[in-house]
Formats: structure tokens, sequence, C-alpha cells
């Protein structure tokens, strides 16, 4: 064994590469199901170090758990976003039962796909076109106009990148608040520390910046990080929870659902994910959101896009974000499309 | 799988090579060599692996008729005539390739063309001179313009800088262990500091120049050059530590280029072999600077357009070879005195200037060039929609790798690693560099996404 000492950092890689290898191999029947792996181009330890990124630690594989039903949910979260059917997720056990067909979930976060589909459905068929009888008030029909910058005063923005380039070069940030985050998605928006406290200046979760302070409007965009994880209906679950949630916390306020900005062309042909045709369909089922009493939809393409409803190639370099000289736009669209509430 | 920091590399061809070369007997290592290199670099290039294969064949035909006549007084033409030849027919091959890539816009540029072509060059020139003294075989020939670790972006090794003698290299624990080391914090150098850098020139680039702080433009550059750096140092120690594996010597190409005392001075610390590839073939040759000032200015002129040519085929390339021609005529003429006197002076011109220079090498789009020229010195007017504290969101995401970047650009820190590599705790930390960059190569490779999220 005198050939360990002369290489020990060789020793050390054989043995740590075995190890990690291990844990991809055993864990490939357990945790790790459903991650792709090429074995003519990648070794088992892959398994491992995807996993760590994605949440899953090593030591899983041994049976240590953290709290169950936490890890159970935040895996089928996972698995679910690496794009499986829910077949697959069945066969990992992450789902507790299959009864008739119908899938019941382990955890309630991910409960029933289905039972969501419906739920949008009910939505679609309910609110938007409320009638006279099911409401106390009766329906007024706001219209939108030019309003001036100061209908920002009382603003907040919430959503992702796009979000943070409208707060860095919009020229809004005087006057409105903004919570935002590059990659934040529906799905984080309100554990994800992206607020500040205006008292403390620490760092709080929009659910609890929206408990302090109220609002008279709240713009949200968010999506895109969205579309490689689920599907439309398993989005709108989550977003009509957001806007519920919303609501709930600003009872006052107007909510500007924002139609998620889209891709150039180029972009658009190339990308299986990030393209134009998921985003109008994801906007599609934002649309349904509103409710044109206090809940409105605007889509900030109509000024952003070219005739074939592609990001305009000039307005960016990466052919996501608008250079920051473009950003007017999106502050004169937002202008020309405020709701005015009497006696508000 | 020919990038070495791909999983295939690392974890499939790496492995299997070495462990089928040091099985395979001494006396037919380079035919194991030979063969990996070929299949390493067919399955990258599976057409142009057939250009390389005659551009082998053809420049050891010719090298043998130069070296039959260089040693015949009489017929000593003749062997200019067959160099000629074979330094025409390499250097219209790179050319060829380069201009319709320019100009046809084919983009085309067969892997590794631009080192092995000027491996061949140096290697007909050398047995001209008769520096390479008997005509080497075939075989070790063809290891030497092939052997995978410098065939896609060098070192630009000479043949008689390598041990292309099975025999003559030296087979150890202590090489494998002292070429891994080198390996892994090449390794480390891109991966963990090069590739997270460049997100920060991707960000800079998404905002649009004309809309960037003075501040930001000059961090830009400054995050640019390191960035430059640590991905060519970074792939070079991977190269020569993998040659150092196989039993060879370590081939310098970097030598703490950030530390120098005048630009000149950073050029002869900077891909080294291709800097002494210029002044011993071209530069020298052409009569170097020992024949008056205006001739000197000549052959800088010279050695300086054609390291821009190489390094491609746009325009900014040459303008970077001429601003770095000016800097370095300057140099030569006056400023050397003061710098000689002050070295401190030199140093802060070599840490002010160089990441200018290489503005201009980064951006190949001439419009766009001129409006991030414009942001760094601000006097011809200012940008547009520009957020003032853009600097401040940028230092805060990227400060630990803009700090680790520039201690790592320090050659003392890393020759204090060198020195004490055998140390547990460095043997421990090389480990964990390792797993680190397996670990970013991962995340990032399997969700391309996750390098761009929005």
């Amino acid at each position: 064994m005198e050939w360990i000492k002369k290489c020990p950092v060789f020793f050390l890689l054989m043995v740590s590469g075995v190890l990690f290898s291990i844990v991809g191999i055993i864990g490939s029947f357990s945790m790790y199901r459903g991650y792709e792996l090429q074995l003519l181009k990648q070794p088992f330890l892959v398994l491992m170090m995807e996993g760590i990124d994605k949440g899953v630690m090593p030591w899983e594989a041994c049976g240590i758990q953290i709290p169950a039903g936490n890890s159970a949910s935040e895996t089928a979260a996972e698995a679910y976003s690496s794009g499986q059917s829910i077949e697959e997720l069945a066969e990992t056990g992450v789902y507790g039962e299959e009864t008739d067909g119908t899938l019941l979930a382990a955890a309630d976060e991910t409960a029933g796909i289905k039972a969501a589909d419906e739920n949008v459905q009910e939505d679609v068929q309910t609110e938007p076109f409320p009638d006279a009888a099911d409401g106390p008030e009766e329906p007024v029909a706001y219209e939108f106009q030019e309003v001036t910058e100061d209908y920002f005063n009382d603003a907040v923005f919430i959503g992702d990148s796009r979000t943070v380039g409208l707060f860095e070069y919009g020229g809004l940030e005087e006057r409105a608040d903004f919570f935002a985050k590059i990659s934040l998605t529906i799905y984080d928006v309100f554990t994800e520390p992206v607020a500040k406290d205006e008292e403390t200046g620490e760092k709080i979760t929009v659910e609890e910046a929206l408990s302090k302070k109220q609002y008279g409007k709240v713009y949200l965009m968010l999506g895109i990080n969205e579309l490689g994880t689920g599907n439309t209906e398993y989005f709108m679950k989550s977003y009509t929870a957001a806007v519920e949630k919303i609501r709930e916390l600003q009872p006052d306020a107007i909510i500007f659902v924002e139609g998620i900005m889209r891709v150039t062309g180029e972009k658009n042909e190339n990308d299986p994910i990030f393209n134009n045709t998921n985003i109008n369909e994801k906007n599609d089922a934002i649309a349904t959101l509103a409710d044109n009493r206090d809940v409105f939809y605007i889509d900030v393409n109509e000024v952003v896009c070219d005739e074939n409803g592609d990001l305009i190639g000039e307005y960016t370099i990466d052919e996501i974000h608008l250079k920051a000289k473009y950003y007017e736009i999106w502050k004169d669209f937002l202008l020309k499309h405020g709701i005015v509430k009497e006696g508000k | 799988m020919t990038a070495f920091t791909g999983m295939e590399f690392l974890f499939r061809f790496l492995p299997a090579f070495l462990a089928v070369y040091y099985i395979t007997p001494k006396k037919y290592r380079n035919v194991t060599l030979l063969g990996g290199s070929i299949l390493f670099y067919a399955v990258g290039e599976p057409y142009f692996v057939l250009l390389l294969a005659a551009a082998v064949w053809l420049n050891y035909v010719l090298a043998s008729k130069v070296e039959r006549h260089r040693n015949y007084h009489k017929e000593k033409k003749k062997g200019t005539v067959w160099l000629v030849i074979a330094l025409v027919m390499d250097a219209g091959l790179l050319a060829a390739f380069k201009i319709s890539g320019a100009f046809l816009g084919t983009g085309i540029l067969p892997l590794g063309l631009s080192f092995y072509l000027f491996k061949m060059i140096s290697f007909q020139i050398d047995i001209y001179r008769g520096e390479i003294g008997e005509m080497p075989t075939f075989q070790r020939t063809a290891v030497y313009f092939t052997m995978f670790p410098q065939l896609v972006s060098g070192p630009i090794m000479r043949y008689n800088e390598g041990v292309m003698a099975t025999n003559e290299r030296e087979y150890s624990w202590e090489k494998v262990e002292e070429g891994l080391w080198y390996f892994i914090v090449g390794l480390g150098t891109k991966v963990l500091l090069a590739d997270r850098l460049a997100i920060l020139w991707k960000d800079i680039s998404v905002i649009g120049y004309e809309s960037i702080s003075t501040p930001l433009a000059w961090l830009g550059a400054a995050g640019y050059s390191m960035e430059l750096y640590f991905d060519f140092w970074g792939y070079s120690l991977m190269a020569s530590g993998i040659c150092v594996m196989l039993g060879m010597p370590f081939i310098h190409n970097f030598n703490h280029p950030y530390a120098s005392k005048s630009i000149g001075e950073f050029w002869r610390r900077w891909h080294i072999t291709l800097g002494s590839f210029f002044r011993d073939y071209i530069y020298i040759p052409l009569g170097g600077s020992r024949v008056g000032d205006s001739r000197t200015v000549r052959n800088l002129l010279v050695v300086w357009l054609l390291t821009g040519l190489w390094h491609g085929g746009s325009l900014n390339f040459v303008l970077w070879g001429m601003v770095l021609f000016v800097l370095i005529v300057i140099e030569k003429m006056w400023l050397w005195r003061i710098f000689r006197k002050v070295p401190l002076l030199g140093r802060c011109y070599v840490l002010l200037l160089i990441p200018v220079t290489w503005v201009f090498f980064a951006i190949t789009d001439l419009e766009q060039l001129s409006i991030y020229l414009g942001r760094m010195f601000p006097f011809a007017g200012s940008g547009i929609a520009v957020n003032p504290s853009d600097v401040v969101k940028n230092l805060r995401m990227y400060w630990p790798y803009l700090l680790c970047g520039a201690v790592w650009c320090v050659p003392v820190v890393y020759r204090f690693f060198e020195k004490h590599r055998k140390n547990p705790v460095s043997v421990v930390l090389t480990v964990l560099i390792f797993w680190m960059s397996v670990y970013c190569l991962v995340s990032m490779g399997n969700n391309p996404f996750a390098y761009l999220k929005f």
C-alpha cells in the first residue's frame, strides 16, 4: 500500500468516486428513479450530483428521512418538474394510492391535478361574467384609461427577472414597490424572501410584506420560469391560488395579472420549452382569471411584439429580456392601462 | 467528448485511456496514444479527422524531404524548396478556412486546426534548421501532431519539448499524482471561476451596452479579463496535466500574466507557446529588434497583425492586434525607461490597459464595440436609460468570484498551493475542488436553463 502515500489525491478520488457511484446506483432504484442517465456518457455519480441540485440529499438513500411529509411533497414537486408523467410518479411511490384510475397525492400541495383542472374549469365558467343575481353589487364595467405616473405611488410589482428589469430601468423605482427576483416562480412567490421590511430593512417574504402594507394596485407577471414545470393546469392551480391569496391580503387592491412577455421568433422556433406557443397557452389561461371588476388582465406583448406575435428582435440581446432602453415601452403601456375606480 | 469539462471525457475517455495506456507495454504506448487521440478527435469531428490524417501524412513526407537535403550543402536549396512547399500548404490551409469563415460566413473551422497546423509549421522549420536531430519515425511524428491533450487548444508544444520516445518518459505514481493535481487545478479554475464570471459578461450584454454605467463597463472589462484568463489558463493546465500523467514534461503556457510590469512582458507571460512561436518563426527571422527602429516597428506590425488574424477572422481582432502593436511600440520606444525605474507604475499600466484591449477582443460587432468603449470613456456623451446603481447590484452578485479571481491572479498564491500540494489540507482541498467542479458541471449541463434563469 506504499503507493497510496505517493498519490493521495488519486487515491481519494478513486474512493470518493466509487462511493458516489454506489450512492448513484442505489439511488437509481429509489430516489433518483426517473432521472435520465446515459451510461455511455455519464457515470452513476452524476445522479447524486443531480439529486443534490434538486435538493435530494445523498444520505436519503440510506433511509435517513427528514420530516416525512415535507420531503415527500418536495420529491413529488421535483419529480413532476422533471417532466414525468403522473403514471411514472405513481410508480416511484410518491403518490400514495391509485383508486379507480384517480391518483391520490401523498401531500396536499400536489393533491389531485385532475381536481385542479376542474377548479380551473369552474373558474372559467363562473368568474369572468358573473350573473348579476350572484353578487350583491351591480357589475360595473371598468375600462382602461391613461393615467399619470403618480398612479404607481401605491402600486407593487411582483415578478421574475423581467420585473427586475422594469425596476432597474423602467424609472418607477421611486414610486412603486418591487418584489422581484431572478427565477422567481408562482410556486415560490410567497416563500422567497424577495421583499424588504420598510422599518427594519430585513428581507421578508411577499406574504409578510403584503400583510404589512396595503396597496392600491398589485401587478403580477410570472410564468416563464415555470414553462418547463408541469402543464398549464398544474401551473394555473398555483397561479389561481396566488391571486386568491393576494386578494385575501389586499382586499381593496386592483390586481393586474400580466401576460407573460413572449420571446423572439428565433427562440420561439428553436426552444422546445421557452417558446411562444407555451407562453400563449399560459397567457390564455391567466386571462381567464380577470373579472374586470377587481382583477384585470393586461398583456404587454401588444406593444413589444411584431406582427407574428414574437418579441421584436431589436429590443433584446438574449431573446428573452428587453434591453434596458426599451423598458420605457413597458412603462408607457402600463400608463395607458390604468384602472380608476370611483371614490378610490 | 472533445471538451475536457464534459462528463464523457472526465469519467469515460480519460480514465479508460489512462488505464489502457499504463497496461500497454512501454514499447507500444505511442500506439495507444495515437489510437486514443484519433478516437478522441473522430468522435468530435467524424469528417475532418480525414483532413487531420492527410495533414499528418503530407507533413511527414515533406519533412522527410527537407531533412534529406538539409545536411548537404549543395542540396540546401532543394531542402528550402520543400520547406516552402510545406509551409505554403500548412499556412494556406489555415488561411483558406479562416478566410472562407470570415467572408462566406460558413463558420466551418475544423476543431483544433489553428493549433495542430502551427505544430506542423514549427516541426518543418525545426527540421530544416536542424533543431530536431534525426528524422523522427512516422509514429512519433504522428503522436506529436495529434496527441489528444494538445489537439484542440494547444499548448503549441515544440517537438523537442515533448518526450516522444516512449522509453524516455517517466512513469510513476508520483508523476500521475502531479499531473492530476495540475488537471484538477485547471478544471477548478475553468469551471468554478471562468464559467461563473462568464455569466457577468453575459448579463452586461443583456442590459445593452448603451445602458451600462461607466463603473459597470469597467467591472465588466475586469471580469472578462479574468474570465478569458481562467478559461484558457485552466484549459492549458488541464492539457499539460494530462501530458504529465502520460510521463511527459509540463508545458508552460501561462506565467501569471496579470502580475506583469509592462504590456510586452504580459505577452511573454500570456499564451507563451503562441508568443514564442511568433518570436522564433516570424519576428527573429525578420531581424527582430536588432535592425534599427523602423524595421523593428515593421517586424512588430507583422507579428501583431498575424496574432490578430490567428485569433479570428473578423475586423475587431485585427483592431485588437493593432491596438497592442501601438501600445507595445510606445512601450518599447519610450515608456520602458519609466517602468524600469518605477515598476509599480508599469503594473498599474498593465492592469488598466489590458482589460481595455480585451474589450476589443471580446466584442466582434464594431458598432457595439464603439458603444462599449464609449461607456468606458464617457467623454463623448452619456448612455441611454443608465441605472447608476447597476455596478452595486453586479458587485453584490459576483463579488465572491471577482475576489477569488483577483487572489488567484497573484503568483504567490498559486505557487504556495503548488509547493504545498502534498500537505493533507491541500490534498483534501484538491479533491474538493474536483467534486465541486463536477457538481457545477452537472447542475449546469443537465439543465442548461439553470445557466440562464429568467
